[in-house]
C-alpha cells in the first residue's frame, strides 16, 4: 500500500515535470498549474504585409512606409480594429469609420459636416481616405494631413480626430486606459508591437498602417490613360478630357495634374472660395496662406459628396459651376482661378462632358474590399 | 642662505599643495587664485577626471519670493496680479561644450513640471571625462523630433504637450488666473522657430569630481519682464499656435530666466 503510494507520488512529480518542460507558459504555483500568458521564448517577428497595387499606382516599389513603422499583418489588422472601434471616442460612441465610412469612399455619407461624440457639429467635411501612403512621399512640403495640411505624418494624424473636442473629444490616457483594460487588446498590441504595455506610439503606429494600406487606382480613366484603351472612356467622357486638359477652357489640370498617379499637385491653393476659414494659414501663420486648403485627388467623387473644404457643394455639377462661375477671381483666391477674370465660360453641355469625365476616375473596390 | 632658501621653497610647495586642496572642494573663489599658479587643480569650468554624472536641478522663483501655485499671487513688472496653475516644459539636447570647443550632445527629452515641494531634474550620466566650459539646452524640442514620430518616453503626446492640430510638441506651458481682469492666461508656446535655447557659461566654475548638481534658478518674474516688458493687459493672453507675435517677447525673456546658481 505504502509502496504503491509512493509509486504514484513519483508518477504525478514526473507527469508535472513533463508537463512544465512541454509549455514555457505553464508554471506550478503552490500545486496548481497556472497559465502565464507571455511567450518570451519566441522572437518578436511580425509579418509583412504586402499590398496589391492597383493599376494606376507606381507599381515599381511597395506603399510607401516609415522605417520605423513597417506594414505588418499584426500591425494592419490591430489598425483597422481600432479604426472601427468607438472605444477610441469618448463615452465609446463613435469610431473612425463612424464618419470615415468604407461605402463613401471613406468620407460621412452625404453630410457636410460631421458630429462628434457629444452630437456637436464639425467645422470641416469629413475627408476620403485612400492612398494617404503616397502624400508623405510626394508632398513638397511638411503640410501633409487634414484640410489644412496641420499634420505632418501619419502618426501624428491619428491623433486629431481623437483629441478634437469637435469630433471624438476622448483624452490619450483615457483612451490607453481603456485599451490597457480591455480584454483583446493588451495580447494584439504585443503581438504587432512586442509588448502589451500599450503606449500612444503604438496605438499612432498601428491606425496609421491600417490608413496606409487603402489604396485605390483601378479605374477605367487608369486603363485608357496606361494602356491606350480607347473603349473605356466614351466620347462624352474623351470631350470632358479635353476640356480638363485644356487652359482656355476648363484649365483644372494644373493642380489636379492628370500625368501623375494622384490628380492632385500635393499643394494648398485658394479655389476663390467665399470661406472665413483660415486653412493653411492657421498652420503657417503666414497671411499669404490664408484661406489655401489641400488639393485633393479627383478619384472616387462618386464615392465622396459633398465638396470642398467645408462640404459647401453638393454635387459634381455644382463643384464645375462653381469654378465656372463662382469662383471670387481676385486676390486671396490662386492665380491660376484669377487669370479666368470672366469665368471660364463652359457652355451646358461641355459642363455635363467635363461632369461625365470626372466619373470615371471612380473605383469600385475601394467601397468592396473586404481587407478595409 | 641656502637653509632659508630651500625653507622658502618648502613653504611654497606646501601653499600649492594647500591651494589644491581648496580646489579640489567646491569653492571656486580660492580655486581662481590657484588655477593659474598649479597645474593639479581644476581648469576654468567644471571637470571630469572619469565618466561622470550632472544633474541639472530646476528650481523656480518669482523674482526673490519662492514659486507657489494658485491661490498665490504675484505682481508682474507691468503691475499685473496673477496665479500660476501650470509651469511645464520640455527641456533636450543638452550640450556640454570643452575648453577646446567641442560640442557633447547627451540628447535627452525631458518634461519638467514645476510643482512646488517636488524636485524638477534632469539626470545626465555618462558625462565623458574633459573639461566643459559651457552647458546649453533647449526650452522645447528639436524640429526633427517636432515633426517625425518619436512620440515615446518624455514625448509621449498623452502627457498633453502636444498639438495633434498642427503636429509638434507645446514647449512649454504657463497658465492661469489674470487676476487684475478676472480672466485666465494661456501661454502654449511651441513650433518649430520658437524654441527657446539656454546658454550657460561655466568659465566661472572651477570645480569637479565625479557627481555634480547644477541649480538653475527659473525666475518667472522674468517671463514677463526680462529683457521685454510683458504686459497682460495689451500682450497677448492666450497663445496657443505658433505665430502669435507676442511669443517673440515671451520667447527671449523665458530663455533669460534659465540661470545657474550653483555648482556643487
Amino acid at each position: 500500500m505504502k509502496r504503491v503510494n509512493v509509486f504514484c507520488l513519483l508518477c504525478f512529480a514526473v507527469f508535472f515535470f513533463v508537463q512544465s518542460c512541454k509549455k514555457d507558459d505553464e508554471v506550478i504555483q503552490n500545486g496548481t498549474t497556472t497559465v502565464v500568458p507571455t511567450d518570451t521564448t519566441k522572437p518578436f517577428a511580425p509579418t509583412p504585409y504586402l499590398v496589391q497595387i492597383p493599376v494606376g499606382l507606381p507599381l515599381d516599389y511597395p506603399i510607401p512606409s516609415p522605417l520605423d513603422n513597417p506594414l505588418t499583418v499584426e500591425g494592419v489588422e490591430l489598425g483597422r480594429k481600432l479604426f472601427h472601434d468607438k472605444i477610441l471616442s469618448k463615452n465609446n460612441v463613435q469610431s473612425c469609420g463612424s464618419c470615415h465610412s468604407q461605402l463613401f469612399g471613406f468620407t460621412d455619407e452625404a453630410k457636410q459636416f460631421s458630429f462628434g461624440a457629444s452630437n456637436q457639429k464639425g467645422e470641416r467635411n469629413s475627408m476620403p481616405l485612400f492612398n494617404l501612403a503616397y502624400v508623405e512621399k510626394f508632398a513638397k512640403t511638411d503640410h501633409r494631413f487634414f484640410w489644412d495640411g496641420g499634420a505632418k505624418n501619419l502618426e501624428s494624424q491619428v491623433l486629431g480626430p481623437i483629441t478634437n473636442p469637435l469630433e471624438m473629444e476622448e483624452t490619450l490616457t483615457n483612451v490607453i486606459d481603456k485599451l490597457q483594460k480591455h480584454p483583446q487588446y493588451p495580447a494584439l498590441f504585443k503581438k504587432a508591437f512586442g509588448s502589451d504595455s500599450i503606449t500612444t506610439a503604438m496605438l499612432m503606429k498601428a491606425i496609421a498602417q491600417f490608413e496606409r494600406i487603402i489604396v485605390s487606382g483601378e479605374t477605367r480613366f487608369d486603363y485608357f490613360k496606361l494602356f491606350g484603351d480607347q473603349s473605356k472612356l466614351t466620347a462624352q467622357e474623351k470631350r470632358g478630357l479635353e476640356l480638363f486638359n485644356t487652359e482656355e477652357k476648363a484649365d483644372c489640370f494644373h493642380c489636379h495634374s492628370l500625368s501623375g498617379a494622384f490628380m492632385t499637385d500635393f499643394l494648398f491653393h485658394h479655389n476663390g472660395h467665399q470661406s472665413s476659414d483660415p486653412g493653411l494659414g492657421r498652420i503657417t501663420n503666414n497671411p499669404e496662406d490664408k484661406g489655401k486648403f489641400r488639393t485633393p485627388s479627383l478619384r472616387n467623387l462618386v464615392f465622396t459628396a459633398p465638396y470642398m473644404h467645408d462640404g459647401r457643394l453638393a454635387k459634381l455639377e455644382d463643384v464645375v459651376e462653381f469654378y465656372n462661375s463662382g469662383a471670387i477671381r481676385t486676390y486671396p483666391a490662386d492665380p491660376f482661378i484669377t487669370k479666368h477674370p470672366n469665368g471660364l465660360g463652359l457652355t451646358s453641355d461641355e459642363k455635363a462632358d467635363l461632369v461625365a469625365f470626372l466619373k470615371t476616375m471612380t473605383d469600385s473596390t475601394l467601397i468592396t474590399n473586404t481587407n478595409y | 642662505m641656502k637653509k632659508s632658501i630651500l625653507i622658502l621653497l618648502c613653504s611654497t610647495v606646501l601653499l600649492i599643495v594647500q591651494s589644491c586642496k581648496e580646489g579640489d572642494k567646491d569653492d571656486n573663489t580660492t580655486a581662481t587664485s590657484s588655477a593659474s599658479t598649479t597645474g593639479s587643480t581644476f581648469e576654468s569650468g567644471i571637470t571630469y577626471n572619469s565618466k561622470g554624472k550632472l544633474t541639472l536641478m530646476f528650481n523656480p522663483t518669482f523674482g526673490a519670493q519662492a514659486f507657489e501655485l494658485s491661490p498665490k499671487s504675484y505682481v508682474t513688472a507691468a503691475a499685473d496680479t496673477i496665479r500660476i496653475t501650470q509651469l511645464t516644459y520640455y527641456v533636450s539636447n543638452v550640450t556640454l561644450t570643452t575648453s577646446a570647443g567641442n560640442k557633447i550632445n547627451l540628447g535627452n527629452y525631458e518634461l519638467i513640471s514645476q510643482i512646488p515641494g517636488q524636485q524638477a531634474k534632469v539626470l545626465l550620466d555618462s558625462i565623458p571625462a574633459g573639461c566643459y566650459t559651457s552647458i546649453s539646452y533647449m526650452i522645447g524640442v528639436d524640429s526633427l523630433a517636432n515633426s517625425t514620430g518619436v512620440h515615446t518616453g518624455a514625448l509621449d503626446p498623452s502627457y498633453g504637450m502636444y498639438w495633434a492640430w498642427s503636429t509638434g510638441y507645446v514647449f512649454l506651458r504657463l497658465k492661469g488666473r489674470f487676476t487684475s481682469q478676472n480672466t485666465a492666461y494661456s501661454f502654449d508656446i511651441g513650433g518649430d522657430g520658437n524654441v527657446m535655447n539656454v546658454n550657460h557659461d561655466l568659465s566661472n566654475y572651477k570645480t569637479g569630481g565625479t557627481a555634480l548638481t547644477a541649480n538653475i534658478n527659473v525666475d518667472v518674474a522674468k517671463f514677463f519682464n526680462t529683457p521685454n516688458k510683458y504686459d497682460l493687459k495689451t500682450d497677448a493672453i492666450d497663445i496657443h499656435s505658433a505665430g502669435v507675435p507676442s511669443i517673440a517677447k515671451l520667447k527671449v525673456n523665458i530663455a533669460n530666466a534659465f540661470n545657474i546658481t550653483a555648482i556643487q
